[in-house]
């Protein structure tokens, strides 16, 4: 169904070596398809394809429709980041005769989802799963863009894309411009909900109003809102131009600035950075910086996003939980235990002390390094089932030791024990995917998982290794080397014997080379 | 006096008897009346048959509403774009939304009456979003309103540069007011709302019509098919 669409393309379409297999989505200059090799001797390789315009539009697209096309094919190519989505290659549509003859077609990586979706299907008031870590990666795409002088022009969560691998990925540079000392004049136009306020009573010279850094500064503030407070916009309103209205009303003195009371106050003082009413006062706050100061909070939302399914359960038994004044969000939880029903205060102050010890300090109990890109994701060719590598990826993500606990490491620990059976026993009572032993598991499972969490639950399992792991190396500070085999050896034998032999005790040795081979097979160079 | 067009605004008063105009924003209001000893409105209407409190406008997204304090006397807002149409006041009637992109709010007053202009240059007109898509729809910069008055007058005067794109010349307020029909002054005041309140231009020099032609062109506010506005004939 593509009717009304910017460019439908009829399925089965061919360009540039693939065939169109289904729609994805469109916006307003071009529309995304997705794509398989048309030669069945090559393998599907994740494309998807973006058709823009060749020509007969509606007049008052037309205006603009040139220089939309001229940046995204410039910048689609130049962009080389982890955090920007890739552009393959730029081909041509080859329709004689047809509508598509002449479109610019890009083929890029292939997203599984946008923070639109997430953000549509988040529960109102509570942050997205992995809040941090995604407000980090949007932030290094756009601190990668500004220091490259360029300002993206668009950032809004149906343009922030996710990878298969969960990892952010930002996308459509049709409003992206250069910039020309501070300034870059693009084309006009832009998204209500994204715009700061400036921008629709900026002065207009010769080439257009000038685009400036602050623009996706803005633009990532409200986004960050959202994506912490489950979808809610900072400003209220119930239509794009009330809340861009009330936007102008809060740049004008008339209205402070009140944001969700769900959202920690450091989380709270980042967003509220980023909507500083004018462009001054928001180029205090370049993208570098804020991503600086999010990589020192994530530790924060990391041990938060734990108190997570408790809440829902409060919730759902709270009639109007979800507002300001009763429900109280799982961040505060962390810090100052709330006497909620049905969860005693003394569980909620055991599991948040769990969870930041475990999680939030390093060896010397100072917070843990913030994470860096890591290496040892799953390779996209690696024989994970693919049912379970979002689980390992976020499982593994939610550690604070990016180069420790990484998704290969997670999938290679599973394939020895389990060759990734969720059915797999051992007479001694040990099951599932991960081969849990049920004590060990459960005790590891205190307020992780749901009010049940089960050895035989695939994402029990594998959230919760990623947590064993995660906080058992801190026993293991003083050990040198490669901690890969003492995890592994850790968790099949006790951290126990590896503190005695210090190191892989020579029991362990057989099932640690079989991990470490796995890794090798699995993990990103 | 400092530039203060690019302060956050949607709405702009300009009071019939002169002086600088009043921009607010959402939320933000402004009282006019007669004023009494110690008791000022933001806009003085120095007629005495206006109440001392006649009344406020309040700025509320990208219209604005206006309210009546006086007990026994009605306003008229009036749609300045002609046709007639225009919104009664009654007296007392608070918050009435007010649809106009450019208005008259008329107080009926000894020898004539006592006026404001109020300006919304800030409604938006859809970029044509392909229908049944989801999503934030993506708003262009200029909104511009191709049947309103101002349009005409804005395709007017791009009219010889669109016929031969070597025309240097530009018609002036004469020129256009005879090409349309209009009276030399609305031509005056439409590029003048065109060119200080609807697109801001940052140089607007002498008149504003070469920088409004040159703006329009560029961005392609103005095109070909809008010749079809203008009265037959050629200029």
């Amino acid at each position: 169904m593509t009717a009304g669409w910017a460019v439908p393309v009829p399925v089965g379409f061919e360009v540039a070596g693939h065939r169109v297999t289904a729609p994805l989505g469109t916006g307003a200059w071009g529309s995304v398809y997705a794509a398989e090799p048309v030669d069945p001797a090559v393998p599907p390789d994740g494309v998807a394809l973006k058709f823009l315009p060749a020509g007969a539009l509606s007049p008052a697209q037309h205006a603009q429709l040139a220089e939309v096309v001229a940046r995204e094919r410039r910048y689609a190519t130049r962009l080389r980041h982890p955090r920007l989505i890739r552009t393959r290659a730029l081909a041509t549509a080859r329709d004689p005769g047809g509508p598509l003859d002449g479109a610019p077609v890009l083929v890029m990586d292939r997203a599984r989802t946008s923070l639109a979706e997430l953000l549509a299907a988040a529960e109102p008031g509570a942050p997205l799963p992995d809040a941090g870590r995604l407000l980090a990666e949007i932030c290094e795409g756009l601190a990668h863009m500004h220091g490259n002088g360029l300002v993206h022009g668009d950032l809004k969560p149906s343009n922030v894309l996710l990878a298969a691998d969960g990892g952010v990925r930002l996308s459509d540079f049709g409003l992206t411009a250069e910039l020309e000392g501070t300034h870059a004049y693009g084309p006009h136009g832009g998204t209500p909900d994204y715009l700061p306020p400036e921008w629709s009573t900026a002065l207009l010279g010769a080439r257009g109003v000038p685009t400036r850094t602050t623009r996706d500064v803005w633009a990532f503030g409200v986004l960050a809102h959202q994506v912490l407070a489950g979808g809610l916009h900072p400003f209220p309103g119930q239509t794009g131009r009330a809340r861009a209205g009330a936007a102008l009303g809060y740049a004008a003195g008339v209205d402070g600035l009140r944001l969700w009371p769900g959202i920690p106050a450091p989380w709270r003082a980042l967003v509220a950075d980023c909507l500083s009413p004018d462009h001054a006062r928001r180029s205090a706050f370049p993208a570098a910086e804020l991503l600086r100061r999010i990589r020192a909070l994530d530790g924060g939302a990391r041990t938060g996003r734990r108190f997570r399914r408790r809440r829902a359960l409060d919730v759902s038994g709270t009639p109007g939980g979800g507002a300001p004044g009763t429900g109280r969000s799982w961040f505060a939880a962390r810090t100052s235990a709330p006497g909620r029903p049905g969860v005693s205060r003394l569980v909620w102050s055991v599991v948040a002390l769990l969870a930041v010890c475990a999680l939030l300090t390093g060896p010397t109990g100072e917070p843990a390094p913030p994470r860096r890109l890591a290496v040892g994701d799953l390779r996209p060719d690696a024989d994970v089932p693919a049912v379970y590598r979002a689980m390992i990826t976020e499982a593994a993500h939610r550690c604070q030791h990016p180069d420790l606990v990484t998704p290969a490491l997670v999938a290679a620990i599973l394939f020895v024990e389990s060759g990734f059976d969720p059915d797999a026993r051992r007479p001694n009572g040990d099951g599932g995917l991960a081969m849990w032993t049920p004590g060990v598991f459960n005790s590891w499972a205190v307020g992780v998982r749901g009010p049940q969490p089960s050895i035989f639950d695939p994402g029990d399992a594998i959230a919760v290794l990623g947590l064993y792991l995660c906080g058992i190396d801190a026993r293991f500070a003083h050990l040198p080397g490669d901690h890969h085999p003492l995890l592994a050896a850790a968790y099949e034998y006790g951290s126990g014997s590896v503190l005695a032999a210090g190191g892989v005790p020579e029991k362990a040795r057989a099932f640690v080379d079989r991990v470490l081979a796995a890794y090798d097979r699995y993990a990103v160079r | 006096m400092p530039d203060d067009r690019a302060a956050p605004h949607t709405v702009i008063v300009q009071s019939g008897e002169g002086g600088p105009p009043h921009r607010i924003a959402p939320g933000q209001r402004l009282t006019f009346g007669r004023g009494a000893p110690g008791r000022t409105p933001d806009i003085v209407l120095a007629n005495p048959a206006v109440s001392r409190l006649g009344g406020e406008v309040v700025a509320r997204e990208d219209y604005w509403r206006v309210s009546n304090f006086s007990a026994d006397t009605g306003y008229v807002v009036e749609n300045l774009e002609g046709a007639g149409e225009y919104v009664r006041v009654p007296p007392r009637r608070l918050g009435v939304p007010v649809p106009f992109e450019l208005s008259r709010l008329v107080l009926p007053g000894v020898d004539g009456r006592a006026e404001l202009k109020v300006f919304a240059p800030g409604h938006a007109f859809a970029d044509l979003p392909p229908p049944g898509v989801a999503g934030e729809p993506t708003v262009s910069a200029f909104a511009l309103d191709e049947t309103a008055r101002y349009f005409q007058v804005l395709t007017a005067l791009c009219e010889p540069r669109l016929r031969d794109p070597s025309a240097t010349r530009i018609p002036g307020s004469e020129q256009i007011a005879a090409r349309l029909g209009l009276g030399a002054s609305a031509v005056a005041f439409h590029i003048g709302y065109l060119a200080d309140h609807k697109l801001r231009l940052r140089d607007r020099g002498d008149s504003g019509r070469e920088a409004l032609v040159a703006l329009a062109l560029r961005f392609g506010l103005v095109r070909e098919e809008h010749l079809a506005l203008l009265p037959p004939g050629n200029p």
